[in-house]
């Protein structure tokens, strides 16, 4: 039976609780691995699986299964099993307008269009740029795509069906020479891998020249820098500093915190202006609809300095009486959704990159990005950082962390560029308590901040 | 023509805490079904999320020409084992066991607002091969983790505190160190940069590059960062550091791999100082021509590929407490997250949050500080100690060492 009418079938009105969903995910994934010329995994994963909820009470039951034939009785079963929990603050659901979003748009364009034989030929085709090189040890390449399909329906009237797509790849290597060594990696996001190939060489070779000087690069003397983020590295601030932040159920149950965060307050330098927006197609945030049925908005979280919004769920909302900026997520159908980001960005300004760093007398540029963190200090391992001497990028330095205070560093960004950029991802995504990896994609322009930790 | 086939069954049942309330219970019940046909030197394999039948998961696999792997090694053959490990709960169990979880550091530290997840796990799995293996495992296990938040604070997080166990209880003891550190959390101590006794109570990101070396790939084609220093003293002779498959107390339960290989309690990774072993599984073993480890592990939808079960510290001479008292300064890192150690060895983290000791007694939170250090040094000159206790319920030894602390 179609997943649609299966959901029709369920009978809401018999439930005794206060609210209820189902969220039903159909997806395909691929997964390829060369290591050296070696194929170490080629292997394709469906799955159907459903997530199912039910709130009475103020207290929540889910059930996550693959076992889609029962779903009424999944629900008699939670009726009974939230009763386990000791009695909760009343919670009640908002009334919603009965809506139904319909949002197909990648079914022709998707990963699945390539067959396994095609990803396979474009990763083994990244191998000999990287078997050329003297210097590379252990190189090795990964492929992943994920074409994704979404149903649901809520009690209150509310459904939605919608696609999720992405792919791509990263080519990851060790230059070696003697005793000294750099790892690096470049990194692809598409929609499919047809026709990718060979551009995706010409990058690659791009990346391995450009890599080589860091081999014998002296480690950066740890200190307080004047710094040049570029638009990749930005972005990952951006999401990790305030992005974090601005989840809103980090706020709950802090009567302090509602009264310090509230809107309009100054928190960063007067040129800075954050946005979560899942409104971009083709890229890891897209995001028409949440995953209990909120229409995602552009959501300015900071704007001209201050404090302008923050991120979501329903049921946050009502608690710190705002309203759903549609950004509950769960990271597939095992999971319940939880205030997760989008596509978080810096908005661009009007100075090229070529003039940020004109402007400086003596600082570091920092360019791509390993991975980061947020929590009190926020903390960045970037995968490259040039010395700047009088307003020119001069020699490479090892970097193995910048970070800072997160308010401080707002309030330390002189500069914005116009370079705007979102980076998307198919390998790694965001990681929330259990929840990793979810799809998003950060960006911005590149930056300048007046002071930053370098070690 | 092998025929293998591997069915897991998990069931969890997991309590979500949100700002201090128990308000969220998630019952997860999943199938996981793989098949890998061994045929002419090629591995075919197909996989699903749920029920299906074996028929179908073989005739999958056998169409699947463009996924099949390449392999040349011996199979295991006619290997029977059956058992059963830790402690089955009931589901008001896990709910009680939640509650007095969190009533008890709610009582010790009213300070904090408390987030995290307590979960339950039943794991059924079966490993049928038609070369003569049946391998039947069931365990059930538990464990979490919660966020601490300071009230009033402007972060994200404050702390956090992570538990698991096998025997379907946890001793609440076993968290005084934790609760002493944090009654002192309001005091932030004025401290000078500079050289400082630091001892890593849970998470050891420092040992990055030496994890890396332990993974055949990375060690023998000469990119991993201890390449070709196996049979080599490269730390400090005191440390010892294994690879460990079973240890029930913690809720790890392993005696065969993934490929039916028996494996040791334990495997030596470093011993007195020494790199003793990096991990193998059957492919990889032939490979480089090294001695099986029985670190074959896959999970329904992956290839096979040599992974670690969990990486420890083999415990010292001394207490936690004793190592602290030791030391007329000393810093306890809870938590260092987001550092990271360059392609030369020099390691570098923020302090998330840290705590400040004079001979053994605490006198409050360090401010917001750097630590770096070389990893060599780190394990060779500048080590200190191993614990002989662990800081959680959690298999986890405390490191000491000297380290530079920045302002």
């Amino acid at each position: 039976m179609e997943i649609s009418k299966q959901l029709e079938l369920i009978d809401f009105s018999s439930l005794n609780v206060d609210y209820a969903d189902i969220r039903v995910e159909k997806t395909d994934e691929t997964m390829i691995l060369y290591r050296e010329t070696d194929l170490r995994e080629a292997t394709e994963s469906p799955s159907l699986g459903a997530f199912l909820r039910v709130l009475k009470n103020g207290n929540w039951a889910f059930k996550a299964t693959t076992e889609l034939n029962n779903l009424q009785d999944e629900f008699k079963k939670l009726e009974a099993r939230v009763e386990l929990l000791p009695e909760g603050e009343n919670l009640s659901w908002p009334k919603r307008e009965a809506k139904h979003y319909e949002v197909m748009k990648y079914a022709e364009i998707s990963c699945n269009k390539a067959s396994l034989k095609e990803k396979k030929e474009f990763c083994s085709a990244l191998i000999p740029t990287l078997m050329e090189e003297e210097m590379i040890q252990g190189p090795i390449v990964v492929y992943k795509d994920q074409y994704k399909e979404k149903w649901f329906r809520a009690s209150d009237g509310v459904s939605y069906h919608y696609d999720y797509n992405h792919a791509g790849a990263y080519a990851a290597f060790t230059l070696k020479d003697g005793e000294n060594r750099y790892d690096d990696s470049h990194k692809y996001f598409f929609q499919n891998v047809i026709g990718q190939k060979d551009k995706a060489i010409e990058e690659l070779k791009k990346t391995i020249a450009k890599a080589k000087p860091f081999v014998n690069a002296p480690t950066v003397e740890a200190g307080k820098y004047r710094v040049v983020l570029d638009s990749e590295i930005t972005g990952i601030f951006t999401h990790e500093s305030f992005g974090h932040k601005s989840e809103a159920d980090f706020m709950l149950g802090d009567e302090t915190m509602k009264a310090e965060w509230e809107m309009g307050k100054k928190v960063a330098s007067d040129i800075l202006s954050i946005v979560d927006d899942g409104n971009w197609p083709e890229t890891s945030g897209d995001l028409p609809v949440d995953d209990e049925g909120n229409k995602k908005e552009k959501t300015y979280l900071i704007k001209d300095g201050k404090l302008a919004g923050r991120l979501h769920s329903t049921q946050t909302a009502i608690m710190l009486d705002e309203k759903p900026t549609g950004n509950a997520r769960a990271m597939n159908f095992q999971y319940e959704p939880i205030v997760r980001m989008t596509n978080t960005y810096i908005e661009k300004g009007e100075k090229s990159l070529d003039q940020l760093i004109a402007g400086i007398e003596s600082g570091l540029f920092i360019e791509g990005a390993r991975h980061g963190m947020g929590m009190s200090t926020f903390t960045i391992a970037p995968s490259k950082a040039y010395k700047i001497q009088d307003g020119k990028i001069t020699d490479p330095v090892k970097v193995s962390v910048i970070s800072g205070n997160v308010f401080e560093t707002l309030n330390l960004i002189e500069e914005v560029g116009n370079d705007f950029h979102i980076a998307s991802s198919s390998l790694g995504g965001c990681g929330k308590m259990e929840q990793f990896p979810l799809p998003v994609a950060d960006g911005g322009p590149s930056i300048v901040v007046s002071e930053m930790t370098v070690s | 023509m092998i025929e293998e086939y591997k069915k897991l069954k998990t069931k969890n049942l997991t309590i979500n805490i949100q700002a201090d309330a128990i308000n969220e219970i998630r019952e997860k019940m999943l199938e996981k079904n793989s098949a890998r046909i061994f045929n002419d030197g090629k591995i075919f394999s197909a996989n699903f999320l749920g029920k299906i039948e074996r028929e179908e998961l073989k005739t999958r696999a056998l169409q699947n020409q463009y996924g099949a792997l390449d392999y040349d090694y011996d199979l295991n053959s006619n290997v029977t084992h059956k058992e059963d490990f830790g402690k089955r709960l009931e589901d008001t169990q896990v709910v009680a066991l939640t509650k007095k979880l969190v009533d008890h550091f709610k009582k010790e530290l009213p300070d904090f607002i408390y987030s995290g997840k307590f979960d339950y796990e039943e794991n059924d799995s079966d490993l049928e091969v038609s070369s003569g293996i049946d391998l039947k495992v069931t365990n059930s296990h538990a464990g979490g983790y919660f966020v601490l938040k300071r009230k009033g604070s402007p972060n994200i997080m404050d702390s956090m505190v992570a538990f698991g166990t096998g025997t379907g209880d946890i001793d609440l003891n076993s968290f005084n160190h934790f609760i002493d550190l944090h009654k002192k959390f309001d005091t932030v101590v004025d401290m000078e940069a500079g050289k400082y006794p630091v001892i890593f109570v849970s998470e050891k990101d420092f040992l990055a590059k030496f994890r890396q070396s332990c993974s055949p790939d990375q060690y023998h084609q000469g990119s991993a960062f201890y390449s070709g220093k196996l049979g080599e003293k490269i730390f400090h002779e005191d440390i010892n550091f294994n690879d460990v498959r079973c240890d029930e107390k913690h809720g790890l339960f392993a005696k065969y791999d993934h490929e039916a290989q028996a494996v040791e309690k334990e495997l030596p990774l470093i011993k007195n100082g020494v790199f003793t072993n990096i991990i193998y599984d059957k492919k990889t073993a032939k490979k480089y021509d090294g001695k099986l480890t029985g670190n074959g592990k896959r999970d329904f939808n992956t290839a096979m590929k040599p992974m670690a079960y969990t990486f420890d510290f083999a415990p010292g001479k001394k207490s936690y407490s004793e190592l602290v008292s030791s030391q007329d300064k000393c810093i306890v890192i809870i938590m260092a997250g987001g550092g990271d150690t360059t392609s030369s060895g020099d390691y570098s983290s923020p302090v998330q949050l840290g705590f400040f000791l004079e001979n053994g007694e605490i006198k409050g939170r360090t401010p917001e500080i750097t630590i770096t250090g070389n990893i060599n040094k780190m394990m060779g000159e500048d080590f200190i100690a191993i614990s002989n206790d662990e800081f959680f319920p959690l298999r986890s030894h405390s490191f000491m060492c000297h380290m530079n602390i920045l302002k």
